[in-house]
Order: structure tokens, then sequence, then C-alpha cells
């Protein structure tokens, strides 16, 4: 992508933040309103009435919440999933200052807050750090604040809280709400749809590239509570914008469930670009806690010409769960999907992507990288489908699997499926260990053998980092150097 | 032998050739510079039959007969060859194989009787001598795995093997050292002879140094700009493209 | 629920000849029944059913017309498998050892779990009438070629057959499987034993309206070795399984498939192989043509299981369009347990590649021919021995 990516990166910042392990695992100590556990039709009117919404919404979510009801839970993946108690978690927590009154500037935010995400390294304060990077911070069930409101507003570009947008912008939410992931698309999109908490709204208009970086950081705090966001970007014709997310929790002896839903839309010519850094609590050593990510993340390449390109680096989460994809409806659009998954310890990951091309000359590249590491479980599932009219589509795949230790497994689902004689679908894919000659030459030159796994693995990733925005790569590179922790042995 | 006149190209959507006009006798051999991007390789494919390179005005003849009307395997069995620019990669065919599916199409498209394959593999391991390369290329897929060398070798030996009376030579001297570019030439020079014609396209004088052409055209911006002798050749490794302009 | 099993059940040919068989035999296929009846008739949810139309299989009315297979050479040793039996050469050379299948003692056949999506095979288990057990000695001189024809002459319904076939320690043997006519469901169980060497050969070239089901289970001992050579080429449906079972170390499964669809083919070609133990390898290649409106689904699938150390794959699946109303699917897939492992998978869906075309066309070979010979490229790929 840009030249700035090809920067190198400072490894002391990376070794610095790579000191601590899950140095995000602490709790803040906040009063909170949270509703009691339990999952019914009262339990959906009470988060809507809490969040004063419009009858249509509430009518959207009862809907989903019946469907829901009627849906089997999906057992595809390749993934141990205990059941889930689905009346043992609270749908509803926020911090008390919030819930009495929004603060309607960052100044009013609890200061609590606002430490725990300077801890986090995300400074709210619009001077620091992230001075470029405009952040919407995700507390809970709610959004807390948001900044660089003013100069996004000067550019017509809209970035609020998904609540704030109901209110604010009803008919644009109305309008494309559950047009890329319809509430009954499957489980966990349905249980999202009825009981969505808070999220983030993008808004790019038409011809506008967005000024700055918009991330929002989510944050699950309060314990017996899942974090069900749902997130909205509509990218007008002609319009740009780069989006990264973050996530984390305290660590917890109890599994939390975190079922989120994410909506891109490009129209004509529009291009997003969505990245994550994935870093909830993975659980310990034994494998206990740790949250379950199961999370639908789809763009629809609308219009002609536009571009959707998802990054991920998932190097957390107990179970993930998740399949960032796109749909290429506008002749010449193009998906991407860069994803690097980690998994150490227990935990299991089952993450990929769905590339349809429905238009003409539509394009799309899968570059995945998954690490296997201790007793953890990683695939890559993927599909690639090419309609009928869908002429010269073209689709390129390379999937590589590293393995870390005896214990663990690396598995690679790969569906294509072609019905146009001028497309053109290629897969490649290999699974390996880390080479001992790689090793040993790493150790010839005194390297220790830490590092150099870090080093390699690093390398290995290297196609994925390079899409990242600096700010990100940093973070995932000292991720994954957190995450790899214990790989020898 | 060849005559173009006045034509007009498109590559893809691209109008490359604009007003062409070029004849060529038995026996002559014409270089074709000029800078990148001038039309040269489309001269080159407009003449093999490139599905993606059209006419628009003008018209080619070869021997009297309509070129552009012909299928490409038709201009080869009238005696017209392309050595590509790229050569492509077959996979799985072998090019001792192939090359005999393709001497015998030409000769049958002719109304000669094919040859066996005995007979055809003796024929071509003379030449491969003559050539002084190696014939493990015989066994191998057409151009698979080759260096870019060993691919424009291949393309002069096919060359020697189907002997046309038109050669197109698309910058088969990039990208060879010296010792390549020898045998490269070496080949071509067994080759002339005074029914046999050569169009050599190449950005660089280089190739000029051991193949002595008859003529040498600058192509730029679709047109012959300026026709001459070796000389022209020598004035341009001097003075470069630019002087075009002026 | 198991509605299609059933049909399958009631369109059994009357299976007199079962009267002399062992009673635990009987009670087997009993059982096996019983296990069909929970389970669903096969779909497009069930994996390997997902690209094929499994309603065909309940097609009526399908045509008489076969494509002609040359006969064996003199030299094989010929059984023909019909709907009425086996017909065992009157000659049996010293080293072969041929037995009905239901007289086999302890007999192998449920070596192989089924599952439900192995439904159509399975049913197999329960409906086989006849087949042989081979049993091939380790002094079989190593041309030999036992050749097993399938032919049935009922085109309607559906004949069972099972076969097992031995090969012992260090045997090396040819077995050419031919399918004839008729509308066979054939579950073969390959034992090699330690570093005898299988070659096989299997030819299912259809007429348009044919089917064919067939699983082919491979148990492989120590060092033993299969070159396996598969051609499937039209018919309404074909429905390959192999099935492959790695029970020693430093053994080789090769095989090499190519697969035609013309007209309205479904051709289902999918390969699971096992590493439960170091040091194997196996290698699949898949070449598959669609042309008209006809269908294939590749899948190719290794397993290899914790501390299979030493455990090579490749699979290479490559297909080829040539119709705009054909359709392909393609899915390789490991799941690796084991890090000491060299895996890897390639899997293509384009068509032909035009600017070849066009180079063989620039040296004077007309478009025809050189699609033909791209195409003949193509499958020689596959080609293994």
């Amino acid at each position: 992508m840009s030249e700035q990516n090809e920067v190198v990166i400072d490894n002391q910042l990376v070794r610095n933040r790579a000191n601590e392990r899950y140095k995000e695992g602490f709790y803040t100590d906040i009063e909170s309103v949270t509703i009691p556990p339990g999952l019914n039709e009262e339990t959906i009117r009470l988060i809507s009435a809490k969040k004063k919404e419009p009858e249509w919404l509430l009518e959207y979510r009862l809907n989903a919440y019946r469907e829901w009801l009627k849906m089997p839970t999906p057992d595809w993946a390749k993934l141990k999933v205990p059941e889930i108690d689905f009346q043992a978690i609270s749908y509803y927590s926020s911090p008390k200052t919030k819930a009495e009154n929004a603060p309607k500037s960052l100044d009013e935010v609890d200061p609590k807050i606002l430490e725990t995400y300077e801890k986090l390294g995300v400074p709210l304060h619009e001077r620091e750090r992230l001075a470029g990077v405009a952040v919407d911070a995700v507390f809970d069930s709610v959004s807390v604040g948001t900044t660089f409101r003013k100069e996004l507003a000067e550019a017509g570009v809209i970035f609020c809280s998904f609540s704030e947008a109901v209110q604010d912008h009803p008919e644009l939410v109305r309008e494309h709400l559950g047009t890329v992931v319809p509430p009954r698309d499957n489980y966990f999109a349905a249980l999202n749809a009825a009981v969505f908490s808070d999220g983030s709204f993008v808004y790019i208009p038409k011809d506008t590239r967005c000024p700055m970086e918009l991330s929002t950081y989510f944050r699950i705090n309060a314990n017996h509570t899942g974090q069900f966001e749902r997130t909205l970007i509509i990218a007008e014709p002609g319009s740009h914008v780069s989006y990264l997310e973050g996530c984390t929790a305290p660590m917890r002896d109890e599994n939390q469930l975190h079922a989120a839903v994410v909506e891109l839309i490009a129209k004509d010519e529009a291009n997003i670009k969505y990245s994550t850094v994935q870093n909830w609590y993975p659980g310990d050593e034994d494998g206990k806690g740790g949250i379950y990510n199961f999370v639908t993340k789809r763009g629809n390449c609308a219009g002609k010409n536009s571009k959707i390109s998802w990054t991920q680096v998932e190097t957390g989460s107990a179970i993930t769960w998740k399949y960032p994809s796109c749909i290429l409806r506008g002749d010449n659009s193009s998906g991407e999907f860069y994803s690097v998954a980690l998994t150490n310890n227990y935990q299991q990951a089952d993450t990929g992507t769905k590339m349809i091309h429905l238009g003409k000359n539509t394009k799309s590249t899968i570059i995945s990288k998954g690490i296997s590491v201790g007793k953890s479980q990683n695939s890559y599932r993927g599909l690639v489908r090419v309609a009928k009219r869908a002429d010269h589509a073209k689709n390129f795949t390379q999937c590589d699997s590293l393995l870390i230790g005896k214990e663990c497994g690396a598995h690679t689902f790969p569906y294509t499926e072609s019905a146009n004689m001028t497309a053109q679908v290629e897969h490649e894919a290999t699974t390996s260990k880390i080479s001992e000659d790689q090793m040993n030459y790493c150790l010839q030159r005194g390297i220790p053998e830490e590092e150099a796994i870090s080093l390699i693995v690093d390398g290995f990733c290297k196609q994925v980092f390079k899409e990242l925005p600096m700010e990100f790569a940093v973070e995932a590179k000292a991720l994954l150097d957190v995450s790899l922790e214990g790989a020898i042995g | 032998m060849l005559e173009i006149k006045n034509i007009h190209a498109k590559a893809g959507d691209k109008d490359i050739l604009k007003n062409l006009n070029l004849t060529v006798k038995p026996g002559e051999v014409h270089a074709i510079m000029g800078p990148n991007g001038s039309g040269k390789s489309t001269l080159g494919n407009l003449l093999a039959g490139m599905p993606h390179v059209q006419a628009t005005e003008g018209s080619v003849s070869f021997k009297g007969k309509d070129l552009l009307e012909l299928e490409p395997e038709e201009r080869a069995g009238e005696g017209v060859f392309l050595a590509f620019q790229y050569p492509v990669e077959i996979p799985g065919v072998n090019n001792m194989y192939f090359l005999r599916t393709a001497y015998n199409a030409q000769r049958k498209y002719r109304g000669q009787d094919g040859i066996d394959s005995a007979g055809f593999m003796r024929m071509v391991k003379d030449k491969i001598k003559q050539l002084h390369m190696k014939d493990d290329l015989l066994k191998r897929p057409v151009n698979v795995g080759f260096s870019g060398g060993e691919k424009k070798r291949n393309e002069v030996f096919q060359m020697a093997v189907l002997e046309p009376t038109l050669a197109i030579l698309d910058e088969t001297d990039s990208g060879l050292d010296i010792d390549a570019l020898k045998i490269v030439a070496d080949g071509v020079n067994q080759l002339r002879s005074e029914d046999r014609s050569f169009i050599i396209i190449t950005h660089y004088q280089r190739l000029l140094d051991y193949i002595e052409p008859d003529y040498v055209h600058v192509l730029a911006d679709g047109e012959i700009v300026k026709s001459g002798t070796k000389k022209l050749a020598l004035e341009l490794e001097e003075q470069g493209y630019g002087w075009l302009d002026v | 629920m198991a509605g299609l099993t059933f049909d399958w059940l009631a369109a059994v040919n009357e299976q007199s000849e079962k009267n002399n068989w062992p009673e635990g035999l009987l009670n087997k296929q009993q059982s096996a029944i019983e296990v069909l009846k929970n389970w669903q008739a096969p779909n497009r949810k069930s994996e390997y059913w997902r690209y094929s139309d499994a309603g065909r299989l309940k097609k009526d009315s399908l045509g008489h017309e076969w494509v002609a297979v040359p006969e064996p050479e003199e030299t094989s040793v010929v059984i023909s498998l019909t709907e009425q039996g086996v017909q065992s050469p009157s000659h049996v050379p010293d080293w072969l050892e041929i037995k009905p299948v239901h007289a086999v003692d302890q007999p192998d056949w449920s070596a192989l779990k089924a599952t439900p999506e192995l439904v159509v095979q399975a049913s197999n288990e329960a409906l086989f009438s006849h087949g042989v057990a081979l049993s091939v000695a380790s002094g079989a001189p190593k041309n030999a070629t036992i050749v097993l024809r399938y032919a049935a002459d009922e085109p309607n319904q559906w004949t069972y057959v099972r076969n097992i076939i031995s090969l012992e320690a260090g045997a090396e043997i040819t077995v050419d499987e031919q399918v004839v006519a008729g509308r066979i469901n054939v579950n073969n169980f390959y034992q090699i034993a330690d570093g005898a060497h299988l070659k096989r050969h299997q030819q299912v070239v259809l007429a348009a309206d044919q089917q064919h089901v067939a699983l082919h289970h491979f148990s492989l001992h120590n060092e033993a070795q299969v070159t396996s050579q598969n051609r499937h080429e039209g018919g309404d449906l074909q429905h390959h399984v192999h099935w492959v079972d790695f029970l020693g170390e430093q053994a080789e499964y090769k095989a090499g498939s190519i697969n035609k669809a013309t007209n309205s083919t479904h051709i289902s070609d999918i390969v699971m192989v096992n590493h439960q133990h170091k040091n194997n390898r196996s290698e699949v290649i898949h070449r598959s043509l669609a042309d008209d409106s006809g269908q294939v689904f590749n899948n190719a699938k290794a397993v290899v299981v914790k501390h299979a150390d030493g455990s090579e794959i490749d699979q290479d699946l490559k297909n080829i369009l040539l119709s705009e109303d054909a359709k392909i699917a393609s899915k390789p897939e490991m799941e690796v347990y084991a890090d000491e492992v060299i895996a890897a998978h390639g899997s293509t869906i384009g068509t032909l590649d035009e600017e070849a075309v066009f180079y063989l066309q620039s040296r004077g070979i007309p478009a025809d021919t050189a699609r033909d010979m791209m195409m003949v490229s193509f499958e020689q790929e596959a080609l293994i021995c």
C-alpha cells in the first residue's frame, strides 16, 4: 500500500510494548449500570428504551430475535465451542455517568474511563500519540466519546456512535442497516441484530477523502456481560476512508461473548480500508477464560470500480469465528483480505473470508497467514465463488500455515467455485514448521532462539503487516511477540 | 513480398499504429528501431495475427495475399514467423512434439506430405547442432522453466526448423548477454538467403553489429519517421531518440 | 428421512443367493440397514453432494447405450461382475486365490467407518449381493494384470458389488477396473501388505445417461505403494470416493485423476488421505475439464494426526472450464496436527490459456488442433504411470 508502511518498525518500541503479557488485562473499577442477565423480548425492549430508539428499530430487533430463536447454533466450523448460556449474560452495561446523561464533550467523560484508554495506549486527547486519528471509544455497551468530531464535520464526514446515528441520522441508518448482513444471515448475526448496544457509524459523503484515519477502540470491562456492537460504514460515490479497530478486555476466568456485526457499503468508485487488531483476552495458559469472538463482517462493493480491503491481525480471543467478506457486485470492483491469525495455548481460531464475484472484471486477493503455537487450533476457511455472469473475474489466494510445537493444529478449508469460463481462480497453500535451516542460520549469527522465532514469524507475516496503517503495524508486531511467548519448549 | 500500406491499428482500445508504410522485398533485412511505446511490438503482433491487435485502416499484402484476412496459423503456413518478445510457457506440451505438429501442419497447409518422427528427429538434431544449442531443450515442455535467454534461443531454433520466408524478430536481443546474442545473431545469419526476408525489431543498435540490415527504419508514435541504411542505426545509438522530436 | 435409501432398499434385486450366507454376515447387513434408516438421503447440505445432484440417483429409464471398452488382453486374469453374480476365469493362476466375498471368514468390509457423508457408499454395506475376495501371493509375476470388469445389463436397477483385494507382502501387480455397463454401486477394499505395490487403473467412461458410484478404500502397510490412475469421463452422474489409510510407515499413495464432464455430466472426485502414522507420502493430482453444462467437483483432503511426523502431502487440482454453462468446484483441504510435515496444495480454475493457443497458431497449428493439444497436455499432467 502506501510507502509509509515500508518504514522500518522501531524494534525498541515493539519490545517495550511486548514486555508485559496481556497488559490490557486490568479492570477499571467504575460505577456502572448493568441490566440483569437474561434474554427475552423484555430485555430487547429495555435496551431499545434505554436508547430511546424509534419504533422501527425496536421492530427490527424483535424480528431478529424471533428468527434467532428458530436458528440452530452453527456447528460447521472446526471449533469446540462449549455451550453458551445466553440467559447468564447481561446484554447491557454502561458506565453510570454515561447512562444518566450522555456527555457531549470529551471533558465530561468520567476521568476513570479516560485513564483506562490512556493505559491502553489510546489517549482520547486529540493532541497525543494518535493525533492524526479520530477515535470512537466503546466501553462495554456504549460509546463514551468520539474525538475530532469538529474537524470531521467540516469535511462532511459523520463519525459517531451508532446510538447517536440512530438519533441524528435515522434515515441513513434505516436505509442501510441490515442490507449487507441481514438479521437472519446467521445465528450470531441474528443475535446481534436483536441485542446490539453500540458501535460506530461512519458516513463519507460523495467525492470526499476522509481527512484522517478513523478508529474505534472496543473495551469490555464489566463482567458477565457480552458485547454486541454494530458498525456501519457508508462510502458514497468517489469517497475514501480508512478505518481501524482495536479490542481488549480484562483477564477473567469466565468466558465472555462478543458477537459483533460490521457492514460496509462502497458505492461507485468508493474505497474502504478496514483494519483490525483483535486482542481480546485469549484466556490463560490452561485455557481458562477468554473472549468468544463470533463476528460477522461483510462489505458490499455495490458500485462500479469500488474497493473494500480487510486487514486483520487476530491474536486474542479464546475462540475466533470470523470471515470478513466481500460481495463484489459492481463491475470492476475489487476485494482484498489480508490476515494474520496467531493462536497459542488453548486458543481456537476458524477464520477466513468469502469473495463473491457477481460483477464483471471483479478482482479479489486473499493472503492469509496462520500461526499455531502451544495446544491451539488454527483454521483458514475460505470461499471464492464466481457467478455465471462475472466475466473475467480474477482471484488469487495464498494461504500459509506455520506450526510451532507438537500439540497444535493448522487446517485449510478453501472452497473455490467457478461458473464462468473467462474467470481465473487460483489458490495456493503450504503448511510447514519453521525450517531448521532458517533457525540454524539465525542461531549461527548469534540471534537467540526466541528472537529468531519472532523474526521468522515476522517475516512470514510481512505481506499482511505492510497493509496495516503505520500506528497499527507497530501494535501488531508487538502483539505477535507477546502472543508467541512460550513458543519454545 | 510484404507490402504494408497506410496501416492504422489498435492494440486493445489504444490506437498505436498510425499510417505506417513498409515494403520488404525477398532477401532483405529491415531493422525497425524506436523508443518504447512507439508501436514496434504492435507491428510484429499485427503481422502475426495476435487477436487483440486490430487494423482499422490500410492493408497488408504478403506474396500477393491479403495477410490480414488470414488466420494466424494460415499466416504461418504462408511463411510468416514471429519470434516473440515474451514467448509464452505451455506446460505439458513437449517441445519436440510441438515442433513436429507445427512443422507438419505447415506442410499440410502447403499441400506437402508430413514427415515421420524419425526423419524429423534427424533434421531437428542437425539444426540444433548448427545453432550450437543443447538438445535437452527438445525434451522439455515449451518454454517452461526456461530462462529469458533460453526462451529467445528457443525462438530462433524454432525459426531454423520451420524455415519461414518472412521472419519477424521482436526484441529478440533484449535481456541477452553477449554470448547468447552471438548465438542468436549467428542463427539468423545462417538463415539469410535470397528468398528469405527479416524484420528485426530492436531498441538497441547492438544486435545490428552482428546482423547487418539493408534498411533501418525509425518508428515513432505509430509511424515510420525516418528510413535509412545502417548508418542511421549508428546515429541513433549516439544521439538517442530525443532528436527525433525536434 | 432416509427416503432415498429406502428407494434403494426397494430397488434391490431379489437376493436369493444370500440364503447360503453365514448368519453373522446377514446380521451385519441387517444392522447396516438399521443405521441407514437414521441417516438423511444425500443432498446439497452434505459436503460430498454439495456440487452434484443426488436426486439423479433416483432417475429412471436410463438408456442401454454404452461406450465400448476394449477387450482385455488375453494374458490378464479377467473377473466379470454382472447383476447376476461373479464370473471367474476357468483357469486361476497359482499366485491368485479367488473366493466369493461372503465366504471370507472375517470380512473386513466394515474396516472403514462410514459416516452420513458416505451414505450412498454405505448403502452398499447393507445391500451388496456379491463380489470377490482376491488374494495375490508374494510371488505373483510383476507384469500380471487382474481385470475387474463391471457389466450389468439392466440399466435402471442398481447392482451392489463389493470386493476385497489383498496383496501379500512384496506382491506387485496391476489391477485394471473397467466399467463396461450397468448402474453399479461398488465398494472395493484394497489391503496392501508390507512392501507390496498396487498399480491400479480405473476407467469409467460412460455414455450420456449412465451412472456410477464407487468407494475405493486402501489400507497401506509399511513401505506399501499404490499408484492409482483414474479416468472418469461422461455419463449422467459419477461419484467417486478414494479413501486412504496409512497403517504403517514409509508407504506412498500416488493418484492421478482425469475428469471430463460433457453434456450434463456431474462428476465428483473425492480423495481422503489419513496420515495416521509417521513418514508416509501422498500425492494427489487432478486434472478436470467441464464442457457443455457439465459439472465437476474435486476434493482432496489430507489429515495428519498428532505425531505423524515426516508426512508429506501434495495436492494439485487444476480445472478448465470449456463452456459458458459448465461449472467447477475445487477444494483442496488439509487438517494438520503434526509439525514435521511438508504439505502444499494448489488449485486453479480457469479456461485454456488463449495466449498459448495463439502461440501454437502462430507456428502454423490450426486453432482447434492447438486447443486439443493444450487439453491433451493438460490431461497428461495427471498421468502418473
